[in-house]
C-alpha cells in the first residue's frame, strides 16, 4: 500500500548564496495527499516547485541532491523538462485561468501534448476533465465563455481542470485555497480527496484544518527544514517535536 | 476585578484631539494656495495650446481657399479661328480675355488684366480645347472660373480695398488691377471656392499649384519602410531580451544602451544614415529607401522599449500557469504572452509612427529636401516628406507659401492626432483586466 511516488534525498535549494532548503528528504507515497505546512517563508512553496522544476525559470536558482519520481531522477540529465510537468502537473494559488474560453483552458495542455487523434476526442476530454473537476454542470451550457467570468472557486476548479485534462500523474498545489470563500473551500476539498485515487497530490497549505481535513500525510516545514513528517492523524494529535507542537498550537 | 467604588462615569475616556486655530487655518490656506497654482497652470497650459492650435487653424484658413475669376471663352469664334491653337501658348487666354474685358484695349491694360490669371488659367483652357467635339456642341461663349495669380488671390483674402495696397508694397499690384479686382468683385466675377488642390497637388514655384499630396505620398512611403525594418527587428528583439536572455551583465549593459539610445536626438540618426547608408552604401540621397531605414533606426530602440513594457505587463501567473501544464518556453511566449501583450505593442508601435510622421531633422540630415512637383515614383526615387515640405514652405519668400505651410501643419497635426487617439482606442479595445 505504501508505495512511494516521488523520493526526495537530501535535497538543497540555494537561491544565490542563500540556502532555502536544507537537507530535506521524504518520501511522498501514490494516490494519498500530502499536506506541507508551516509558517510563512519556510521553504514549503519552494520546495514544492522544486518537485516539477518550476524553480528552473527563476535566476540564480541551484540545487543539490535528487528527487526521484517513479525511480527516474527529475534533475537528471535524461529528464525533459516540458515532459516532466506534464506528469507533475500544478495549480497555483490566485486562480490564473488563461484569458480564453473554458474550452480552451482545459483544451490547451491536450492540444500542445497531442494528447488526441479529433476534435471529438478533444471534446470528451475536456467534458470528463470538467467533469472530474466539478465543474461540469455548472459549465456546460458555457464552454465558448472568457475562464475569467467565472467565480473564484468556478476558476480555481477551472485550473484543476485544465491540470487533470493532460492526465498528470501527480498534483501540486500551492495554497490552492487562500483565494476563496468558505463554501469554495470546502468544493474544493471534496474534489481533492475524489481526486485522491487516481492522482497523487501534493498540497501546500496555510490552513491547519484544511490539511488535517484533506491530508493522509503531513510534512512541518520550519526555516528550510523538515522538521517531521508523517501520517496526518499522528503528527496533529501526537507532534514528536517541540516546534510541532507550538505551530500546531498557535504558540511560536 | 472591579472596584466597588469605581462607577461607570469614571471609566477612561480619551480626550477628543484639539488642534490649535492657527494651525488648521495655516493648513487650509496651503491646501487653498496650492489647489488654486494647480488650476493656473492647468489653464495656463490648456489656453497656450489653445492659442497656439487657434493660430495655426487662423492663418492656414486662407489655404483652404483658392480665388477663380470668371473667363469667358469665345468658343464659337476660336474653333473658327484656328486650325493650331496651341501654337502659341498665350493664344487662348488673350482671345478670351478680350471677350471677358472688350472695354480694354491699351495693350498695357491687356497685359495688366492677364497677369491677374494664374498660368493655370492656360493649362485649363487648352486642356478644354483638347477636345473639340465636346466643344462644337456647345452654345459659341462658355464660362469658365479660372484661378487667380498669388498676389491677386492674397488680395483679395485679405484686404479687398486699393487704399489697402497703395501703403503696402508686397502686393505687387497696380492701381489698376486694384480697382478693377474691385469692380469685378461687385460684378460677382470673383468667387472662392474649397482649395482641392491642395490636396491634389505636389509641391510647386507657385503657391496657387502647390499641395501636400505628393509630400504625402512620399511620407507614406518612408513610414513604411521604417515600419517594415523596425517592427519586426523590434519586437523580436524585445521578445528575447525580455523572456529568454539570462539576466548577465552583458544584458544589463544592453538594457541600459537601449534605454539611451531611446532618447537620442534624431539628428544623431541622421548623422548615422548619411554615414552607412548614404557614403558606405551608396544608396540614391533623397530617396526614401534611405528615409525610411534613417527613420527605423530612429524607432528602433523605441519598438523595442515599449514592445518589453507591453510583454512585462503579462501577469507573471499566466507564465506559470502555462509553463506548470508542459508548456515550452517558446510555446509559453507565443501562445500566451506575445498574443496578451499585442495590444500594447500595437499601442507603442503607433506611437512610434506618430513620432516618425513628425520628424524631419533626421530626413533633413539624409537630403530629403529634394524639390519635387510629383509623387515619388518609387522606393529609391527622389521624395520629400509632410514635415520637411512645412520646413521648405516656410523658408520660401513668396505669397502664399506662410498660408500653405500653416495648413500642412494643420492637416500633420490631424493626423497625429488621430494616430495617438487610435493607439488609446486600441488600448482601451484590448486591454485586459487580471
Amino acid at each position: 500500500m505504501l508505495d512511494p511516488k516521488i523520493q526526495v534525498h537530501h535535497l538543497n535549494l540555494f537561491y544565490k548564496a542563500h540556502q532555502v532548503l536544507h537537507n530535506i528528504s521524504l518520501d511522498i507515497y501514490r494516490n494519498q495527499v500530502t499536506a506541507l505546512i508551516g509558517p510563512s517563508g519556510c521553504g514549503k512553496s519552494s520546495f514544492l516547485r522544486c518537485l516539477n522544476r518550476m524553480n528552473d525559470t527563476i535566476e540564480g536558482v541551484r540545487v543539490e541532491g535528487s528527487i526521484l519520481l517513479d525511480g527516474d531522477n527529475i534533475y537528471g540529465k535524461s529528464m525533459d523538462v516540458v515532459q516532466l510537468r506534464a506528469r507533475v502537473g500544478m495549480v497555483f494559488q490566485k486562480p490564473n485561468p488563461f484569458p480564453k474560453s473554458i474550452y480552451d483552458n482545459v483544451a490547451y495542455g491536450p492540444r500542445i501534448h497531442g494528447l488526441f487523434q479529433n476534435k471529438s476526442a478533444l471534446d470528451g476530454i475536456v467534458e470528463q476533465s470538467l467533469e472530474r473537476a466539478g465543474l461540469w454542470k455548472e459549465v456546460k451550457e458555457r464552454l465558448h465563455e472568457p475562464g475569467t467570468s467565472l467565480s473564484g472557486g468556478q476558476q480555481q476548479r477551472l485550473c484543476i481542470a485544465r491540470a487533470i485534462a493532460v492526465k498528470p500523474e501527480v498534483i501540486l498545489m500551492d495554497e490552492p485555497c487562500s483565494a476563496l470563500d468558505p463554501i469554495a473551500t470546502a468544493k474544493i476539498e471534496e474534489l481533492i480527496d475524489e481526486l485522491r485515487d487516481r492522482f497523487t497530490i501534493v498540497i501546500v497549505t496555510h490552513h491547519l484544518q484544511q490539511a488535517a481535513r484533506v491530508s493522509q500525510y503531513v510534512g512541518f516545514f520550519y526555516a528550510g527544514a523538515l522538521v517531521e513528517y508523517g501520517e496526518t492523524g499522528d503528527v496533529f494529535t501526537n507532534p514528536r517535536d517541540k516546534k510541532t507542537q507550538g505551530y500546531l498550537t498557535g504558540r511560536m | 476585578m472591579t472596584k466597588p467604588g469605581l462607577s461607570p462615569t469614571s471609566v477612561f475616556r480619551p480626550k477628543p484631539l484639539e488642534i490649535s486655530p492657527r494651525l488648521l487655518k495655516r493648513r487650509k490656506l496651503g491646501n487653498a494656495i496650492f489647489l488654486l497654482c494647480g488650476k493656473a497652470s492647468v489653464i495656463f497650459s490648456c489656453a497656450l495650446l489653445l492659442g497656439i492650435l487657434g493660430s495655426i487653424v487662423y492663418w492656414s484658413i486662407p489655404a483652404f481657399l483658392s480665388v477663380e475669376l470668371k473667363l469667358v471663352v469665345p468658343v464659337s469664334k476660336l474653333l473658327k479661328l484656328s486650325p493650331n491653337p496651341l501654337k502659341e501658348r498665350t493664344f487662348l487666354l488673350k482671345e478670351s480675355l478680350s471677350t471677358t474685358y472688350p472695354t480694354y484695349e491699351d495693350p498695357s491694360q491687356k497685359r495688366e488684366i492677364q497677369s491677374l490669371y494664374s498660368l493655370l488659367a492656360q493649362k485649363e483652357l487648352r486642356g478644354l480645347f483638347k477636345d473639340k467635339e465636346i466643344l462644337k456642341e456647345s452654345s459659341d461663349t462658355l464660362v469658365l472660373w479660372a484661378p487667380a495669380q498669388k498676389d491677386v488671390a492674397a488680395f483679395l483674402k485679405h484686404c479687398q480695398k486699393t487704399s489697402d495696397v497703395k501703403n503696402n508694397k508686397a502686393f505687387r499690384l497696380t492701381e489698376f488691377q486694384c480697382q478693377l479686382l474691385e469692380k469685378l468683385q461687385k460684378e460677382g466675377s470673383v468667387r472662392f471656392r474649397f482649395n482641392w488642390g491642395f490636396f491634389k497637388f505636389s509641391d510647386s514655384q507657385t503657391p496657387e499649384l502647390a499641395g501636400i499630396y505628393g509630400a504625402l505620398i512620399g511620407s507614406l512611403y518612408v513610414l513604411g519602410i521604417a515600419l517594415l525594418f523596425s517592427l519586426p527587428v523590434g519586437v523580436i528583439t524585445a521578445i528575447y531580451l525580455e523572456e529568454f536572455a539570462t539576466d548577465s551583465r552583458l544584458s544589463r549593459w544592453i538594457e541600459i544602451n537601449l534605454n539611451n539610445l531611446a532618447a537620442v536626438p534624431s539628428v544623431v540618426f541622421g548623422l548615422l544614415g548619411l554615414s552607412v547608408f548614404l557614403n558606405f552604401f551608396k544608396l540614391p540621397r533623397s530617396s526614401s529607401l534611405v528615409g525610411g531605414l534613417t527613420l527605423g533606426l530612429m524607432l528602433l530602440p523605441i519598438m523595442i522599449v515599449s514592445s518589453r513594457i507591453a510583454l512585462r505587463s503579462v501577469p507573471a501567473s499566466i507564465r506559470d500557469a502555462a509553463r506548470g501544464i508542459g508548456a515550452s518556453s517558446v510555446q509559453v511566449v507565443f501562445h500566451h504572452v506575445v498574443p496578451l501583450a499585442f495590444p500594447g505593442i500595437l499601442t507603442g508601435s503607433i506611437i512610434g509612427i506618430a513620432r516618425a510622421m513628425g520628424e524631419s531633422a533626421s530626413l533633413l540630415m539624409v537630403g530629403m529636401m529634394a524639390f519635387i512637383t510629383t509623387k515619388p515614383q518609387g522606393i529609391l526615387s527622389p521624395a520629400t516628406v509632410l514635415p520637411v515640405e512645412i520646413y521648405q514652405w516656410v523658408e520660401r519668400p513668396e505669397r502664399g507659401f506662410d498660408e500653405l505651410s500653416s495648413a500642412a501643419i494643420l492637416f500633420l497635426l490631424c493626423i497625429l492626432g488621430a494616430l495617438n487617439w487610435f493607439a488609446l482606442f486600441l488600448k482601451h479595445k484590448f486591454e485586459k483586466r487580471w
